[in-house]
């Protein structure tokens, strides 16, 4: 399945939402369909040598702190580092909305996370493979600089 | 209730956390962000508190006082936003202490960090950790100049995989695209400023205000001419 599908269950939860429940859930997965989308694509990226050294048997080996913090960290492109802080956002208001039931989320709020993953997504299609995969070469040239990565 | 003046482009921010022990904050001679404004505006904006945040802001966006630097100008202003937003706005208000706000603003000779103590202990105890104090310090001063007065709040967030990040949650009513902007910008700024290592821990995100939670209040075309 494609992760970006999870923005149209966003959409629906927000639409169709009858309690805060729904609107918390929301914003939950409009941050996974952005997060999924960039992961799948650093993890395409990846060499196969690089994997191998991490540990990544398969997308589920980058989690969300290392797709931001170590991969997109290392981009050379503003669109690069653009999509690290976009993710951090969102990543935080859905921490937000997952775990602090004391701060009120609306329908509104819901909302807003909807269209800032929209352009996310718009942002991500723009950024070409080439400058995903620098990023992530970046990074693992600096943990392994010894290593001549496979062709 | 903390109260809250930010003029920019003059390098003068006037705010007060610890309202009822009369803290002042001031910090001159620094250099703060630019705000986003057209070139020869002014605009007041109040927030009164809601049930969001015990906060209330008087905002100022200046620039041709700010291009002389013409402090008492500038302070002369900041009072007479108080005075209507305390006759306009908020005057069945009694918990809102004008003659100490008054008093505040007119004595402008302490300089401490801006709202600093508004954090929790957990927060302030992560940015000492981290010797983030200076940053938060300007942080706190450019959201408000970034974001159009908005409210916000700072808090320590502490995720799943143990990552720690200071969450500042603004509230606000900008468009995604809007508000996107104006976060790069921010983070631009906040490295340009020297505060690379806040940037590393920072996150901005906006969520939705009431919708009754912000008023303009039409002051300036008069002070315009002058």
């Amino acid at each position: 399945m494609d992760g970006r599908l999870f923005l149209c269950t966003a959409r629906f939860l927000q639409n169709n939402g009858v309690d805060e429940a729904a609107y918390r859930s929301a914003i939950s997965r409009a941050y996974y369909a952005c997060f999924i989308a960039v992961r799948d694509l650093v993890f395409r990226v990846c060499s196969p040598e690089y994997r191998r050294k991490a540990g990544i048997k398969d997308e589920r080996g980058i989690g969300h702190k290392p797709l931001r913090e170590y991969y997109l960290k290392n981009g050379t492109t503003e669109s690069v580092k653009r999509l690290r802080d976009d993710l951090k956002s969102l990543y935080t208001s859905r921490i937000d909305a997952d775990y602090n039931m004391r701060q009120t989320i609306t329908k509104d709020d819901a909302q807003y996370a909807i269209e800032e993953a929209e352009l996310v997504l718009q942002s991500l299609s723009m950024v070409s493979e080439k400058e995903i995969e620098t990023a992530v070469n970046n990074y693992f040239q600096a943990i392994y600089p010894d290593q001549e990565q496979e062709q | 209730m903390t109260i809250q003046a930010v003029a920019t482009r003059s390098r003068l921010s006037v705010s007060t956390d610890r309202l009822r022990s009369g803290t002042l904050v001031r910090a001159l001679e620094r250099d703060f962000p630019q705000p986003i404004m057209e070139s020869g505006e002014a605009l007041g904006w109040s927030q009164p508190t809601s049930n969001i945040s015990d906060r209330l802001i008087l905002w100022l966006e200046t620039d041709e006082w700010g291009q002389r630097e013409n402090l008492a100008d500038l302070r002369r202003i900041i009072l007479n936003l108080c005075s209507v937003a305390k006759a306009v706005k908020f005057p069945l208000r009694p918990e809102i202490e004008w003659p100490i706000i008054t008093r505040i603003l007119e004595n402008t000779e302490t300089e401490v960090s801006p709202a600093f103590n508004e954090l929790d202990e957990e927060t302030v105890s992560f940015i000492e950790r981290l010797s983030l104090r200076e940053g938060v310090s300007w942080l706190q001063v450019a959201i408000p100049v970034f974001f159009s007065g908005a409210d916000f709040e700072i808090e320590l967030f502490s995720t799943e995989e143990d990552e720690e990040i200071l969450a500042v949650r603004v509230y606000g009513s900008l468009s995604a695209s809007a508000f996107r902007e104006r976060r790069h910008a921010l983070y631009k700024a906040m490295k340009d400023a020297g505060h690379g290592g806040l940037y590393e821990v920072v996150s901005v995100f906006q969520r939705r205000t009431r919708g009754d939670g912000w008023q303009a209040i039409s002051l300036y075309s008069a002070l315009s001419a002058e």
